[in-house]
């Protein structure tokens, strides 16, 4: 018997060394740039306390440099791991950005993103966590047919601080479900400590930060029950911004709007962002 | 497909016990566990801000087992049910019911069959564990078939086919293998013997998994590309040789190239900057050894254990403890106090290194010692993950008292275990005394006490148990837990624990309200969080 555990040991090892033969190449897919009229919303949740998260901050910038004109990113402070490293840090944590969190479900931890609010092949939530893997679901997102257009109109009144906006959208063909749309005001530039893997960053600059949403976090206001193609709809809104020491500096202001399908669906048809200045 | 196949086997099952109910030789077993929990939302302690403390209030788990032997023929099933559970993810609310097991198996003279959900494993379990571990809703059964061949007493061959259970589902690989396990002794009265085994496994992940995976690899620079496949093999050598009251056990096993997400790899981004986190592949080693000496009143074990890029899951994606194929043993003390096993270091599937004393002597007939001691670092024995030195020493008198007392003193990185980059390494000295009274033969009082010192995390705590039992039926508990010296600001709170148990025959009851700070639940070495829980706990363990 031992004589047959030891052929078999070498008889194994042969077979699995040379396993490698085996199996015939797969090639790597590369996306290069896609063009489209497509914009997808990406939302970052992540912290000041969160040591993980500039790993997908890091993501984030990569795939906007890629993608300037097709990404629009909300960068959610939501309550886990968001507390300000330092007391005299400004608090990025908003409510809102929990009412989206618990909104959208289940989750892990952070960093985390969300990709048009769409549960992907294979996952069984909205947010996924590993930061290098979200760009391959916003390239999967950006091929798809754009079946919307949306445009931000605004104006802003310096001495009052009062934002006037119009978001507009228009099919690009029939879309015969109730169409949600969201309105938020987002921040970047905006500089406090930041943990990461090693300590803490004294001072790092927070992009894309979800200041204020102008609309329900729970899916969002009812912007039309049904949108044939050509046609348009449009809904307006008021927000004065607010003045504060530390945040809310309005030349890094960017007002965000998108649109989705009913709040059961939650996913995203097409996104918009423009500077208030 | 699974669905389909699960109502076979019920009508199978249900046809086949109708038929033979009334046999001599048929015999028919099970159990039955549920836990119950009602949430009561207490913000001071973090219990709050997931849907069971928000609005669903009440959550459930249970398991309903029953077994059937006949003739040779072996089978079972389980239904689990899950109602607002936050076992799956502790974040979460989970909710599903359905079959969670069934199997049949029958022995044809040395060919022993198997097919259904199927526990097994291969050495120790590091190329390949299927087991199942209710308290963090791990369940990583094969669902496929098993043969068993055995030439001899000593010798048999193994083989197995399936896809390893993903909850009421299964994940996108195929995973197969073949063990060979045996055993030789020179002659009766040789005082030594060997018990050899080898064993492989191979996965092969599903073409949409593949796909996913090139797509990911194209948008990584050129330098941290890789190269997408299918399969990927493992194999494991190992034998326990025992001489006397020596026992040896070696284990080496490795993975060829398997691509697996290294969260602390170096990842460089277009316009040159880095960043960490990204798939790589490569192979992965583990070898594990354990010494072992059992004579008269003295024990020892000394394990020692290096691993390096051993994440062998179903799908190269999978996180925490989900998917796993591989079980890595632990290689520290399972502690069972309530403030000793607070912090215990959750097995590095990529970078590990470790060794692990464990000693035991008798001292005359009353006085048992015992002293541990682990020491886990990356797999280059240079930076420092965890030690631990645990001694304990009891006095024990038969059906009177029993007293036990003993000093732990930890060290654990936060950085490595808990990700909080930047934060001391904790360091705890923990000593602890436990008396068990014997009134008579029906009533006994035992009390625990501990006191944690701690600088770092959640700061210093005590922690009084007093358990009173009126033998055979009751069991009366009260317990608090306090924060001596807490720390980042936070408030001295007490979590206080009033329970009680009831057993009857097989049956157990078991009703407890519980305030608990949020930690870490490992077991086998995998840990998770668990977070802080507030509200009533109650729990019926029945078998049959």
């Amino acid at each position: 018997m031992k004589k047959y555990f030891f052929n078999f040991i070498l008889i194994s090892s042969l077979l699995f060394n040379s396993c490698a033969d085996w199996e015939q190449k797969t090639e790597i897919i590369s996306s290069g740039n896609i063009n489209t009229e497509r914009v997808v919303l990406v939302e970052e949740f992540t912290g000041a306390s969160c040591p993980n998260c500039p790993v997908g901050s890091a993501e984030i910038e990569n795939i906007t440099n890629k993608y300037p004109n097709n990404v629009v990113v909300l960068g959610l402070h939501s309550r886990f791991l968001a507390q300000p490293v330092k007391a005299e840090d400004p608090d990025l944590h908003t409510t809102d950005a929990d009412n989206i969190e618990k909104f959208l479900g289940n989750y892990q931890g952070k960093p985390e993103a969300s990709i048009d609010r769409k549960v992907f092949g294979g996952k069984s939530d909205i947010r996924i966590g590993k930061p290098d893997t979200w760009i391959t679901y916003v390239e999967e997102e950006l091929k798809k047919e754009t079946e919307a257009r949306l445009k931000i109109e605004h104006s802003y009144n310096e001495t009052t601080r009062e934002l006037n906006i119009k978001v507009i959208a228009t099919a690009l063909k029939d879309l015969n479900f109730p169409i949600a749309i969201h309105v938020a005001i987002t921040e970047s530039e905006i500089h406090t400590a930041q943990k990461n893997n090693t300590g803490v960053i004294d001072d790092y600059t927070h992009q894309h930060v979800l200041r204020k949403l102008l609309t329900s976090a729970l899916g969002g206001d009812v912007l039309i029950s049904s949108l044939s193609k050509s046609n348009i709809a449009s809904k307006e809104y008021k927000f004065t911004i607010p003045i504060d020491s530390k945040l809310w500096r309005v030349d890094n202001c960017n007002i965000v709007a998108f649109i989705s399908k009913d709040q059961n669906t939650k996913e995203v048809i097409q996104a918009s962002e423009a500077s208030i200045k | 497909m699974i669905n389909q196949l699960s109502k076979l086997v019920l009508a199978f099952l249900f046809c086949l016990s109708n038929q033979i109910f009334a046999q001599e030789d048929f015999s028919l077993w099970g159990s039955f566990q549920t836990n119950a929990n009602l949430f009561l939302r207490d913000t001071q302690i973090g219990a709050a801000n997931i849907p069971q403390y928000d609005h669903q209030l009440f959550g459930s788990e249970t398991w309903i087992n029953l077994n059937m032997s006949y003739s040779g023929f072996n089978a079972g099933i389980r239904y689990d049910l899950f109602n607002n559970s936050n076992l799956l993810n502790p974040q979460a609310s989970y909710t599903a019911h359905g079959l969670g097991r069934w199997f049949i198996n029958k022995e044809i003279q040395k060919l022993d069959v198997s097919a259904g959900y199927l526990y097994d494993q291969i050495g120790s379990g590091i190329i390949y564990r299927a087991f199942e571990e209710r308290a963090q809703l791990l369940d990583n059964a094969l669902l496929g078939f098993s043969l068993k061949y055995s030439f001899n007493n000593d010798w048999s061959l193994k083989t197995f086919a399936g896809k390893q259970k993903n909850l009421f589902s299964t994940y996108n690989s195929f995973i197969k293998g073949i063990n060979l396990n045996g055993f030789y002794k020179k002659s009766d009265s040789s005082r030594w013997s060997i018990a050899p085994g080898i064993g492989f496994v191979n996965r092969t992940i599903g073409d949409e998994l593949v796909q996913q995976l090139a797509t990911i690899s194209g948008t990584y620079l050129p330098v941290d590309q890789f190269e997408p496949s299918y399969n990927c093999n493992a194999m494991s050598l190992y034998n326990t040789l025992s001489a006397g009251p020596i026992s040896l056990y070696l284990e080496a096993a490795v993975k060829f190239d398997d691509i697996y997400y290294d969260a602390n790899a170096v990842r460089t981004l277009p316009k040159g900057e880095s960043t960490l986190g990204k798939y790589i592949k490569g192979p992965g080693h583990v070898y594990y050894g354990s010494l072992g000496y059992a004579g008269n009143k003295l024990g020892i074990t000394i394990e020692a254990k290096r691993t390096d890029g051993f994440d062998f899951r179903s799908e190269p994606g999978l996180a925490l403890n989900r998917g796993l194929i591989t079980f890595i043993p632990p290689m520290a003390r399972v502690n069972t106090y309530r403030l000793t096993s607070y912090y215990y270091p959750a097995t590095q599937f990529l970078n590990e290194g470790a060794f692990q004393i464990d000693l035991k002597y008798g001292l005359g007939e009353n006085w048992f010692l015992s002293l541990n001691f682990s020491d886990i670092r990356d797999k280059d024995f240079s930076h420092k993950l965890y030690k631990e030195i645990h001694s304990e020493i009891s006095y024990k008198l038969p059906d009177r008292y029993q007293l036990t007392f003993g000093l732990q003193r930890q060290e654990f990185n936060q950085e490595v275990y808990f990700g909080k980059g930047g934060e001391p390494t904790i360091k705890t000295l923990t000593p602890f005394a436990e008396v068990l009274y014997d009134f008579n033969d029906k009533n006994s009082l035992r009390i625990e006490t501990q006191y944690m010192s701690n600088k770092e995390d959640i700061g210093s705590w005590v922690f009084v148990l007093a358990e009173y039992g009126i033998s055979p039926h009751w069991l009366f508990e009260l317990s608090d837990m306090y924060n001596t010296q807490p720390t980042h600001g936070k408030k001295a709170l007490n979590y206080p624990t009033l329970g009680v148990v009831y057993n009857s025959g097989n049956n157990r009851f078991s009703l407890r309200y519980v305030k608990q700070i949020q930690g870490i639940v490992c077991s086998g070495g995998i840990c998770r969080l668990e977070p802080a829980f507030s509200g009533f706990r109650a729990s019926i363990t029945s078998n049959f």
